[in-house]
């Protein structure tokens, strides 16, 4: 991750804070794994259904091999974009079974975006590089977040009442649905924390160097 | 050949050993590199499968293919990739390790997998990859399982490479070791694993000794060299842990022959044997050439100073060598040749001398000066010799007289007497030197007696011949003499010398003036015992101022008659008479004796004198001694 993706994200986490600080309560939710480490790129949101609030247009960027952003949540019916920006084409697939899908070899800017219409997991990758790796989380709602660096994500403009707080992260051991609490949301604003067992990662083969092949 | 034999053996033994040692030394590191070898060359086999696995699991054609779960459609796509990369067998598994599609079991699908714990080690590595050796069907594949990225870890792909002979005989190629690969197992309750070749370089026979011999021994361990004894060839064996689990083993043994490793020092041993045996046959050539250059040589040496010592001078040994052993040999004939002379001169020395002068001579060796002894001498001479000189000539004179004096000097020599010397027909004999003789005057005197019963018998040996008869006079006294050798420095002559000497020729004269045979000197009768003595006159012989006392002797006291006693006993009381004066008394007795057969010529002596004294007065100075003027 470079300097320049660093602080476009903490800028964006800036101003939406901004936005919505004036109208109602806050959760701050706070995502760790089981050693208490902050966890990234967690999705947290209010698992029920709300109107799709915004039509904004949503990229998933291709710089420098990677995709940019890692995790990304839209509401049903989003469209994405997949813009190219390397000198290399790439290939993006997805086997999931909320979204199957195909960009063949291309570069630049594919001619119409992806709309993804089932809510889940949309894992997706490059067929040329095995490392290159997204998700899209589709959600119901228009309540949600990614949590920061500091593992902390905040949901805004709640009204009073109870509500179920989902998290969901693309190493969790467990389903989603298994990171859910239940919450009140009053006067004042709440802060959750989530402990988010990891599941065994493989680490891929972006390049033989360094990596010591095991003798017999 | 008894140090010898044993030497050449324990070298022989030591370099054999050595051999053997430096044989397994070079097999056992030999070993180690076939191990090395055998570990990369499985390696190798895993890397380039899991290479392969690793390609078609980032090949996008793939995905789409293995994201179907479609069996027909994986197998055909897997049998097609088995075959383009050359495995063995391959399969796709679900994550949760279905069999999706298997080209060792066409049919089967939707199965959970066979060998779970592939997967199970993959799920725990880092990379989501294993490997492992495992049966499938009863063969041994290597295998390799990696996850299959789509883009999440989706499926497992699982590729193998059957483990067969020619994977052995391939690492024999480069290591020359044999390579095995075996499988052993036992049940919980038992003790000793069951081995199962599954790919190996050795003969059908061997394989199955080894599978036994692993079986029923107990005690080797992995990565120790141990011993294999297959169809009658040693192998030194190394046995490797390939994969390990409960009960369960593969391993790899890996073998050279002992023999084969040794067939360089093969030559070297020949050489040994071939050196060890040519010294032996040096050896005994070797011995039987010193034994006939040495040991017979020195037999024939030591039986030749066996014959020395007994005495044989003239014997002479054969020892035909230039060495120091034949210069022995030839000194020896020299030793014996100068023993043979000296006995020759001792032998002459004893006819020249008397025997035992000629001892005492080469015993003391020859000294000049002498000695003070008690000796006795006798002197003899013959009388009438010349007599018969008529009758023979010179020759015969001589044979003769040296027959006489043979057959006297023997009986000299019987009594203990030696020969001084020779006087043409006279012999001067000593009783008492060179060894001392207590009985000496009794030996003389016997021997004077035998002497005279000698001539009798030569006497009538002459009377045979017609020749006429001798006599024999004999002179015996006893006295201190000077004895020694006597001469100049190149000759001399062991002799007595004395008035004692003197007085015993004088006896010897005077023997004819008494008509008596014997003439003994006082000094000499005292000495003597058991012999009947008469006695003859005092006198003073020449030279002499003492009177000397002469007897005769007569015989042994015992063997003599009583009428010789007798007449002894008158003449002596005759003797009374005439030393008292008594010139008739005595002239009477003996004119009574006279009358006897064969009167003595002394008698007649004494009727001279007395008859001569007749009517003189007494004389009280007349010591009654004789003097005799003439010698």
């Amino acid at each position: 991750m470079n300097i320049s993706l660093f602080v476009t994200r903490c800028l964006l986490c800036f101003f939406l804070t901004l936005s919505w600080s004036v109208s109602a309560q806050h959760i701050t939710i706070r995502v760790l794994d089981e050693q208490q480490n902050p966890v990234e790129f967690a999705v947290v949101y209010i698992n029920e259904i709300l109107p799709k609030v915004t039509d904004h247009s949503v990229v998933i960027d291709q710089v420098d091999k990677e995709f940019i952003p890692y995790v990304t949540v839209v509401q049903r019916g989003s469209a994405i974009n997949f813009p190219n920006n390397d000198e290399i084409r790439h290939q993006v697939y997805s086997f999931s079974k909320s979204m199957q899908f195909e960009l063949p070899l291309y570069s630049g800017n594919p001619s119409s975006p992806v709309v993804f219409d089932n809510s889940g997991v949309v894992a997706m990758a490059c067929n040329i590089h095995d490392w290159m790796k997204a998700y899209v989380y589709v959600v119901d709602t228009n309540k949600f977040a990614i949590s920061n660096k500091a593992g902390q994500a905040v949901l805004t403009n709640l009204t009073k009442g109870s509500y179920e707080v989902v998290v969901w992260h693309p190493k969790a051991k467990q389903s989603e649905l298994l990171n859910m609490q239940q919450i009140e949301v009053g006067e004042a604003d709440q802060e959750l924390v989530f402990t988010v067992a990891q599941k065994k990662q493989f680490k891929a083969w972006r390049s033989p160097k360094g990596v010591k092949r095991r003798s017999y | 050949m008894v140090i010898f034999v044993p030497i050449q053996l324990s070298l022989f033994i030591v370099i054999r050993d050595a051999n053997i040692a430096t044989a397994r030394e070079n097999i056992d590191q030999a070993l180690q590199v076939t191990a090395d070898v055998f570990f990369k060359s499985l390696a190798q086999h895993r890397d380039s499968l899991l290479a392969k696995v690793r390609a078609l699991s980032s090949d996008y054609a793939f995905k789409p293919v293995a994201n179907t779960n479609e069996h027909k459609t994986v197998l055909s796509t897997l049998i097609s990739y088995q075959d383009r990369v050359d495995a063995n067998v391959m399969l796709l598994l679900s994550m949760q390790g279905n069999i999706i599609a298997d080209t060792s079991h066409p049919q089967l699908t939707d199965k959970p997998f066979y060998l779970p714990h592939l997967i199970e080690q993959a799920s725990n590595s880092e990379f989501g990859e294993a490997d492992s050796i495992a049966f499938i069907d009863k063969h041994p594949y290597l295998l390799v399982a990696v996850p299959l990225f789509s883009p999440e870890p989706s499926h497992w792909i699982v590729m193998g490479f059957l483990l067969t002979d020619e994977f052995a005989l391939n690492l024999q190629k480069t290591t020359k070791s044999d390579v095995s690969i075996l499988f052993g197992s036992k049940e919980e309750t038992q003790d000793n694993y069951q081995w199962r070749q599954l790919a190996s370089t050795l003969s059908i026979e061997k394989r199955n000794l080894s599978e036994q011999l692993l079986t029923v021994r107990k005690s080797w361990r992995y990565s120790e060299n141990f011993d294999l004894a297959l169809a009658e060839q040693t192998y030194l064996s190394i046995a490797l842990p390939i994969r390990n689990e409960k009960n369960q083993y593969f391993i790899a043994l890996l073998q050279r022959s002992l023999a084969q490793a040794l067939a360089p020092y093969q030559q070297l041993h020949f050489i040994v044997a071939l050196g060890f045996l040519i010294a032996l046959i040096l050896l005994v050539v070797g011995g039987d050439f010193i034994a006939r250059k040495i040991t017979e040589p020195v037999t024939v040496l030591a039986n030749g100073a066996q014959k020395i010592e007994q005495g044989h001078y003239d014997f002479s040994i054969q020892v035909n060598q230039k060495d120091e052993l034949g210069q022995l040999a030839r000194r020896f004939n020299k030793m014996a040749k100068g023993l043979a002379e000296r006995a020759k001169v001792r032998s002459l020395l004893g006819k020249v001398v008397s025997p035992a002068i000629a001892e005492q001579l080469l015993n003391k060796g020859v000294e000049l000066g002498g000695e003070e002894r008690q000796v006795t001498i006798l002197f003899s001479d013959i009388r009438n010799f010349t007599g018969l000189c008529e009758t023979h000539n010179a020759k015969e004179m001589i044979t003769l007289l040296n027959q006489l004096l043979t057959r006297l000097s023997k009986i000299i020599d019987i009594h203990h007497g030696v020969i001084d010397k020779y006087i043409g027909d006279a012999v001067m004999a000593l009783f008492g030197v060179p060894v001392d003789d207590e009985l000496q005057a009794q030996n003389t005197v016997l021997a004077a007696l035998a002497m005279q019963q000698e001539l009798v018998l030569i006497n009538k040996e002459l009377l045979d011949k017609n020749a006429p008869k001798i006599g024999l006079g004999i002179g015996i006294n006893s006295a201190k003499v000077i004895a020694g050798n006597v001469g100049s420095a190149t000759r001399l002559n062991y002799t007595v010398i004395g008035d004692g000497v003197n007085v015993s020729s004088r006896l010897e004269g005077l023997t004819k003036y008494y008509g008596v045979a014997i003439l003994v000197s006082q000094a000499t009768m005292l000495q003597c015992k058991g012999i009947l003595f008469q006695e003859i006159d005092t006198v003073r012989v020449k030279g002499r101022k003492k009177g000397l006392t002469i007897y005769q002797p007569i015989g042994l006291l015992s063997t003599c008659s009583d009428k010789q006693k007798e007449q002894v006993s008158r003449f002596d009381t005759i003797l009374q008479l005439y030393k008292q004066q008594a010139w008739q008394d005595a002239l009477a007795l003996l004119t009574q004796l006279k009358t006897l057969p064969e009167p003595p010529t002394y008698y007649q002596v004494y009727h001279d004198r007395l008859l001569a004294k007749q009517g003189k007065v007494f004389e009280p100075n007349w010591d009654g001694i004789f003097t005799h003027i003439q010698k």
